[in-house]
């Protein structure tokens, strides 16, 4: 499915098959070990890379700040889904309860708080993972069904025993040649550049 | 930022040391603030005039005029009412600690349950905590000599006919009263007492059949806790009231204890971190966990509180309402509802919602000086309003000075129980897990 080729011993070039005019989309380096891959990322933040990401197989503890990553704003959008659950969750037996269809039901008010709390507590918790997980899948450009990184055999291991930096051509400081040798000098042992 | 190293526990300051004395000395200085002020006060509210003989004929005469001034109908279900004396404010001052107490062997029996690494290195500081329970016990002997306990729990000399308490008279027996607080007290004390013991002991032999006995027997230990906390809930504050009755009291008085005892925790630490104890031991990862567990024990008792109230308005059934009616129908209880509502849940909720507070020193202090004052002002809610069926407002300095006093008195428990040892579990096998612990 796809060919690789040498050049200038410095990365392997794999290519989309069947690709007409290939241009490459990322650069791909791998490290050995999780404090390489850690001592790499500060010097790729360093040099003010901005579309680049790292791949472990596990978590890695302070690869956030490693990596420079700004804090997430999902938080916020939980807490934007939790409010509209309960304030939604208020109004709407307020409407319906108070307002749309009064049902007298022994003797209670059309429209009380304590009555309503459970309804607006459970929208509460609803929208609130509602926010956190489409929040998630949305920050993070997911679902997404095929990613270039996949045309790579080496990539594989990034779920077993290897770390890779991946740089996007988006960035404005891509240029193969130029990245590679600057991620061969920060310790990668291994680099490709995928074109499509 | 980057790489994080296993800290080296042998570089870290870990044990009191000084402080101690320090510790005894603010302690002493409260203790005698306490009581010099209790005894001031007490003698200007004429806490100390009167005596048992007159009480249970005035508990009686006001519980009857109570009833009366409610609009008829459930004379039977209002009249049970205690007049004001210095062992209510007493008995508020107790149950504030002794809820810390509660969190605090909860804390390090759910902690070996679950096998918990986060919390290994506050883990001594919990065991420490719970030890006050000898205290605890002490304090509450003079709440269940008998001339205290009729004027407080009135279920001791029922009016004759009161067919509610005629029913539950097996249970609410004097002397089987006393023999349930003894075995609570056996049963936490000798808890507190067995963890502590082992984990210190620990920290000299190194022996990790110790951890494993401590999970082995910590489900049975959470048994035990679950079962006394319910009974202790009942006996202490809902049998204040011996008309009412609800199945969920000893859940709410267990939410109250775990978040004070996690908002005490945050503080001890706080304070030995200023006195540059462990200061790289517990890292802004824990304290962020401690936070958590404040914010979730903040959801929880709301909650519980919630459950207790919507059932009981929903079935609006008289003898099950009548506790809330005396808590809801004067501005004063009203108010103090409202409080509770706002101020235990709303303001902690939002304020401790965010990890940029969890992880501030001083934010989070706030907040666990803050929660803390609302466990006494629950414990305040769930006693006070007996007085008088709820009509007077019976604050008096004597609210202020006595929980004072006892602060006081545990806080020379706690530093006795921390001393002459280390302040961490030396040798506890998860003991690097916890030091390198991050929030995902």
């Amino acid at each position: 499915m796809s060919d690789s080729n040498h050049t200038e011993s410095e990365f392997e070039t794999i290519t989309a098959e069947g690709s007409e005019n290939p241009q490459p989309v990322l650069i791909l380096a791998e490290f050995e070990t999780a404090d390489e891959l850690m001592s790499a990322a500060e010097k790729v933040r360093d040099e003010g890379f901005k579309r680049w990401d790292c791949h472990t197989p596990y978590p890695v503890h302070g690869l956030d700040g490693a990596m420079g990553i700004r804090p997430t704003i999902l938080p916020w959008l939980v807490l934007g889904g939790g409010m509209t659950g309960f304030v939604g969750g208020l109004v709407m037996q307020g409407w319906m309860n108070g307002v749309d269809y009064k049902f007298l039901i022994s003797g209670k008010p059309f429209f009380s708080i304590p009555a309503s709390i459970p309804v607006a507590f459970e929208l509460t918790i609803l929208l609130s993972a509602f926010g956190a997980f489409g929040g998630m899948l949305a920050l993070n450009g997911l679902p997404k069904m095929f990613n270039p990184l996949f045309r790579s055999d080496r990539f594989r291991r990034a779920t077993a025993d290897r770390f890779f930096i991946s740089i996007e051509a988006r960035d404005r400081r891509f240029d193969a040649p130029a990245n590679a040798r600057f991620l061969r000098d920060i310790g990668a042992n291994a680099i490709e550049v995928i074109e499509e | 930022m980057g790489h994080k190293h296993t800290i080296d526990l042998s570089t870290e300051n870990r044990s009191l040391g000084g402080l101690s004395g320090q510790l005894i000395g603010f302690g002493a200085v409260l203790a005698v603030i306490g009581l010099v002020g209790t005894l001031l006060m007490g003698n200007l509210e004429g806490a100390f005039d009167h005596h048992a003989d007159d009480h249970s004929a005035a508990g009686h005469a006001a519980a009857g005029h109570a009833g009366d001034d409610h609009a008829g109908g459930h004379h039977e279900v209002h009249g049970y009412n205690s007049t004001w004396t210095i062992w209510h404010p007493y008995l508020v001052a107790a149950t504030w600690l002794l809820a810390i107490c509660l969190g605090a062997i909860f804390f390090v029996l759910i902690h070996h349950a679950t096998m918990a690494a986060w919390s290994t290195v506050v883990r001594r500081i919990a065991e420490a905590v719970s030890r006050n329970f000898i205290l605890l016990a002490l304090l509450f002997v003079p709440l269940v000599l008998p001339s205290q306990m009729d004027q407080l729990y009135k279920w001791i000399h029922p009016d004759p006919g009161d067919s509610i308490i005629a029913v539950k008279a097996a249970y609410l027996d004097y002397d089987f009263f006393l023999i349930r607080m003894a075995v609570y007290f056996l049963i936490w004390i000798g808890l507190s007492w067995w963890y502590h013991k082992n984990s210190v002991q620990q920290d000299h032999d190194g022996d990790l059949k110790r951890t494993s006995r401590m999970a082995h027997f910590s489900p049975m230990g959470l048994i035990l806790f679950a079962l006394s906390i319910t009974f202790a809930a009942y006996d202490m504050l809902m049998s204040l009231d011996a008309h009412w009755f609800s199945t969920i009291f000893g859940i709410y008085l267990f939410g109250g204890s775990v978040l004070s005892f996690h908002a005490f925790l945050a503080l001890v630490v706080i304070w030995l971190q200023a006195n540059g104890r462990l200061t790289r031991a517990v890292s802004d990862e824990h304290m962020q966990d401690i936070g958590k567990m404040m914010f979730a024990f903040t959801v929880f008792w709301a909650y519980i509180a919630f459950s207790q109230y919507m059932l009981y308005w929903y079935a609006n059934i008289p003898e099950e309402t009548a506790w809330f009616l005396r808590r809801q129908e004067n501005f004063i209880w009203g108010s103090w509802g409202w409080l509770l509502i706002i101020g235990r849940f709303f303001v902690p909720f939002l304020f401790i919602m965010s990890k940029h507070i969890k992880r501030n020193r001083a934010t989070l202090a706030l907040a666990a000086v803050w929660m803390l004052i609302m466990q006494w002002a629950d414990m305040y809610y769930l006693v006070m309003p007996q007085i008088n069926g709820g009509e007077e407002f019976p604050f008096t300095l004597l609210d202020v000075t006595i929980p004072v006093g006892f602060l006081g008195l545990f806080l020379i428990g706690l530093a006795l129980s921390l001393r002459g040892h280390s302040l961490i579990a030396e040798k506890d096998p998860r003991m690097p897990e916890s030091l390198a612990f991050e929030n995902a």
